[in-house]
Formats: structure tokens, C-alpha cells, sequence
């Protein structure tokens, strides 16, 4: 497993994140979805050492941060939210001052990004849009060639052009099986196609996570007539959702269950999946 | 230490200036007030006849000044990309407490070559400019420990959490009193007052009896303020 987390557990202020436990093998990409507030940042700074957990075991690659903290930060790359480079500088003069602590650093590799990105190494940081800020960092993330990349919802910034840009790199990275990326996002549309594993967070819990061929045989979306999905067990449904032309459930497949053949039971995109968990969520209060 | 010296003077930029002064921190500006707008209306009254004395007081002052207006451009803490860089804890720590030294180290000295300048061309005593230095010592080591934020919360923006939980009260103590000491000699030599007297002694060895305490309880906070700052979670 190049990611490993065990039973991680984590307080902040009033937030606690609870008992989190994944796994991520090499060659694979991890969605991490939730509701605003669920701890995806949260989780995703525990993965990149800034927080320690409280409880429980963070292995990359093997690897724990109380022993081998900084072998583990030269296998990370990591594109966030946040102005993290030095908004006097230049991209390149960035590149080469942050390059140097890591002992993979290729300025080729990080110009050949920037010129695929369209990115000018001579401007400025502090010049640079949100977009071209996260198109900066995945071209230094990827320049020192790591086996984990860290994103924190970077696609919501890109234009739709280089959003596809974006997912083909990704699978270039991971093509030759060794490395991986765990990458957060709204943009559940773009799992479906995408990512291999998900994990869902929710309120500092975590409700799932698998591959996405478990997470399809698990949950089917059913819709029609609402008393005939009132008649499908009440512990294998998530949420019922009633409108005007008709009522829809999420529920849990189980392989022997024979829906009502004038039920529509499809397999649920992840967005689907999220809104119907979300509404759960919301109706529990 | 290249690294660390590159990043001390890379702190001198204007964008990095205007966060620091502009959007409201107007405390930092309070330690600057006095040598930028009392000092030479006071000074102001002699140069007239002195008008050399005047130049000698308000260039020396420039001098301290730099340490003061310094001071908030170098809080005690690493870029948040310094912490995902590949370094370890002990790295960080060397890190740190080299940039910590370079910051303190350059305030000192200008204070001293300030001081020393006062002692040559202004007629300071020689015990008075000890005084001097040691209060220019609290000021600048209070100044660092408080990431230059006279007199505010300090706050890390990103994470908005107090670095120095309980005993800020101290800090903001001892750097009322080490500037106004501070101040307080400067008031002297402009009044060409040379405190040789009984009255005098009494006042300096007060002033350094006050004084001498806050200096090394902040000395001691601030190796609490570099441990804090080795890792990003405090």
C-alpha cells in the first residue's frame, strides 16, 4: 500500500475527526468526497504531516512521519488551496529555490509543465491568477517526481479546457503503476470517469471507502411509484426523495433482493450518491 | 545560513512591506512614533543652535529605527511550504533559530553602532548607553518573539491560533517598559542631561533592575517561541 491510514482520529477546536481508515495501493487514483465541513482538508493535512493524529497510524509508502519524515516529504506533491510560494519571485526563481530541498528536482521536468500549462517562467508569482496558482503547483509538484500527489480540490479553479488537461496528466502519473494520487474535489462527475477508489467523508466520519466496482455493487438508485419503493426493506434504504413525477431511493444492493419490475434501478453516479448521503445527513437533524 | 540570509533581506519588498504596515496593523507602527515625530519636535528646540546635535540625534535614532521597523517583517515562522518541503524537525529548528539570531543579531548591532555613535558624537555616558542597548535588547527581542505585532494578538493568519497562550500580558509589559526606558534615554541626551548624579545613579540602576528580569524571561520565551515554530501544528 503506498497510503495507509489506521483508525486515525484527530481534535480540532470543536471539530474531531474519527476514527479514519483507508487505504490506497500504488497505481490508483482515491477520490475523497464529502459534504463543506466533513474534514477532507482536515484528513488531507494529516496525510501531508502538518497535523499529527491523535490516535491511530499514517504509513506512506511504509513509512511514518515519526521516523522518516523527511523521506516522506520527497515522495509527496502537493497542490492546495492556499498561496504557498514566494509572491516576489518569478515561477522559475520559485522553482529553483523550493527545487533545491528536494533531491529528485528536475527545472527541465518543471519547464516542460509550465510550457504544457502555458505558464511564462519569467512572471511573477504574485502576477498569476487562482488558476494559473494551481497549474503552478502541480508543475512543481510533479517536477521533483513524486509517488504520492496530494490535491486539494484544484479542478474547481481550472477552465473546462484544462480541466481535461488536468485528469490526463493524473493518468499519465499513474500509468506506470508505482505511484498514486488522492485527490479531493466537488466535482464528482469527473470521479466517475476517473478515480478507482473513493472515500466519503461526513462530519468527521468517514461512511466509505472502496474501490468503485464494490461501491457500484453496492448501491443501486432506484426510482417510480413511491409505494412501491416503500415496500423495499427500510434497512437497505438510505434516502427517499418524492417529487412531483415520481419518488427516487438510494439504497444498498443486496445481490439476492428482486426489485418490482416497474422500478427503475440504475447504478448511482458518485454525485448521486453524495447528494442522497447529504440529504440523509440533513434529515437525521 | 544562505538560505536564511537570502530570506531575511527577501522580506524587504514592497508587497511584503504594505501586508505588514497597511490593512490596519497600525501597532506597528507605535514604536516607530516616537523617533519619527516626538524625538525631533523635542530635538527640534536645540537645533536651532545646535542644529548638528539635531542631525547627530535624529541619524542615530534612524539607526535604532531600522530594528524597530524590521521587526514585522520577519515573524518567527516558516512559510507553509517550508513545512511540506523535505526537512525534518531538527532541520526546521536549525532553520529557525539561525533566522531567529539574524533577525535579533541585526537589531542588536544597529542598536549598538547607534549607541556607540551617541557615546562618540553626542556625549553619552557610557553607563547610559549600556542602559540603552538594554533596552533596544527588550524591545527588539520582545518585538521578535511577538512576530513584530506590538501590542496584538499574535496570529499566524492561516491558522489563526494564539502562539503564546497566557503569558503575552509579560511580553507586553516588558516592552512598555524597555521603550519607554529606551525613550527615556534619548530624552536625557537631547536634554544633555548627564544623570552623573546621586539621582541619576538611582534611576539607571532602577531602570536596569526592572529591566534586567523581563530581558531573560524573554530570552527564556524564546526558545518556547522557536520550538513552536518547528512544526505547523503548535
Amino acid at each position: 500500500m503506498l497510503l495507509e491510514l489506521k483508525e486515525v482520529s484527530k481534535h480540532l477546536g470543536n471539530f474531531h475527526l474519527n476514527n479514519i481508515s483507508l487505504e490506497l495501493p500504488e497505481g490508483y487514483i482515491m477520490g475523497l468526497i464529502g459534504p463543506n465541513g466533513a474534514g477532507k482538508t482536515t484528513l488531507l493535512h494529516l496525510i501531508l504531516g502538518l497535523y499529527r493524529p491523535e490516535n491511530g497510524e499514517i504509513l506512506i509508502d511504509g513509512m511514518n512521519y515519526a521516523e522518516s519524515e523527511r523521506e516522506i516529504h520527497e515522495r509527496i506533491g502537493t497542490v492546495l488551496m492556499e498561496t504557498l510560494f514566494d509572491e516576489g519571485m518569478t515561477l522559475q526563481e520559485n522553482g529553483d529555490y523550493y527545487g533545491s530541498y528536494y533531491k529528485d528536482y528536475d527545472a527541465k521536468v518543471l519547464g516542460n509543465y509550465l510550457e504544457r500549462f502555458s505558464l511564462e517562467p519569467k512572471r511573477k508569482y504574485r502576477a498569476l491568477s487562482k488558476g494559473e496558482e494551481l497549474k503552478f503547483q502541480l508543475a512543481f509538484a510533479l517536477a521533483h517526481a513524486p509517488k504520492l500527489l496530494v490535491l486539494d480540490e484544484p479542478a474547481g479553479s481550472f477552465d473546462p479546457e484544462f480541466r481535461v488537461e488536468f485528469f490526463k496528466v493524473l493518468k499519465e502519473f499513474i500509468a506506470d503503476g508505482t505511484k498514486s494520487v488522492i485527490i479531493s474535489t466537488h466535482l464528482t462527475e469527473d470521479l466517475d470517469r476517473m478515480t478507482d477508489y473513493i472515500t466519503y467523508l461526513e462530519k468527521g466520519k468517514c461512511l466509505l471507502s472502496t474501490d468503485i466496482e464494490s461501491l457500484r455493487e453496492s448501491y443501486r438508485l432506484v426510482t417510480g411509484e413511491t409505494y412501491k419503493i416503500k415496500l423495499i426493506p427500510s434497512e437497505n434504504i438510505i434516502h427517499v426523495e418524492e417529487g412531483e413525477y415520481g419518488t427516487r431511493a438510494l439504497v444498498r444492493h443486496r445481490k439476492r433482493y428482486v426489485y418490482d419490475k416497474e422500478l427503475t434501478v440504475v447504478v448511482p453516479t458518485i454525485e448521486e450518491l453524495m447528494y442522497f448521503m447529504t440529504k440523509r445527513r440533513k434529515k437525521a437533524r | 545560513m544562505k538560505r536564511v540570509i537570502r530570506d531575511y533581506f527577501s522580506a524587504f519588498r514592497i508587497h511584503n512591506i504594505k501586508e505588514r504596515y497597511g490593512g490596519g496593523n497600525f501597532a506597528n507602527w507605535i514604536p516607530l512614533v516616537y523617533p519619527l515625530v516626538i524625538m525631533p519636535i523635542l530635538a527640534g528646540e536645540r537645533s536651532a543652535a545646535e542644529p548638528v546635535t539635531y542631525i547627530q540625534h535624529y541619524g542615530v535614532t534612524l539607526i535604532f529605527l531600522y530594528s524597530l521597523f524590521a521587526a514585522p517583517l520577519h515573524p518567527v515562522v516558516l512559510p507553509k511550504l517550508l513545512y511540506l518541503c523535505p526537512m525534518n524537525a531538527s532541520e526546521r529548528r536549525v532553520y529557525v533559530r539561525q533566522a531567529y539570531v539574524l533577525k535579533i543579531g541585526i537589531g542588536m548591532a544597529m542598536s549598538i553602532l547607534g549607541t556607540v555613535l551617541l557615546v562618540i558624537f553626542a556625549g553619552l555616558s557610557i553607563t547610559y548607553g549600556a542602559v540603552f542597548v538594554l533596552s533596544a535588547t527588550a524591545t527588539i527581542i520582545c518585538s521578535a518573539n511577538m512576530d513584530g505585532r506590538n501590542v496584538q494578538k499574535c496570529a499566524e493568519t492561516q491558522r489563526s491560533v494564539y502562539i503564546y497562550s497566557g503569558k503575552d500580558g509579560w511580553e507586553i509589559a516588558a516592552l512598555i517598559i524597555s521603550m519607554v526606558s529606551g525613550y527615556f534615554m534619548i530624552l536625557g541626551v537631547q536634554w544633555q542631561e548627564d544623570f552623573s548624579n546621586m539621582g541619576g545613579i538611582l534611576i539607571t540602576a532602577v531602570l536596569i533592575a526592572i529591566e534586567l528580569p523581563f530581558v531573560v524571561m524573554t530570552l527564556k520565551r524564546s526558545r518556547q517561541i522557536i520550538d513552536a515554530a518547528v512544526n505547523y501544528e503548535r
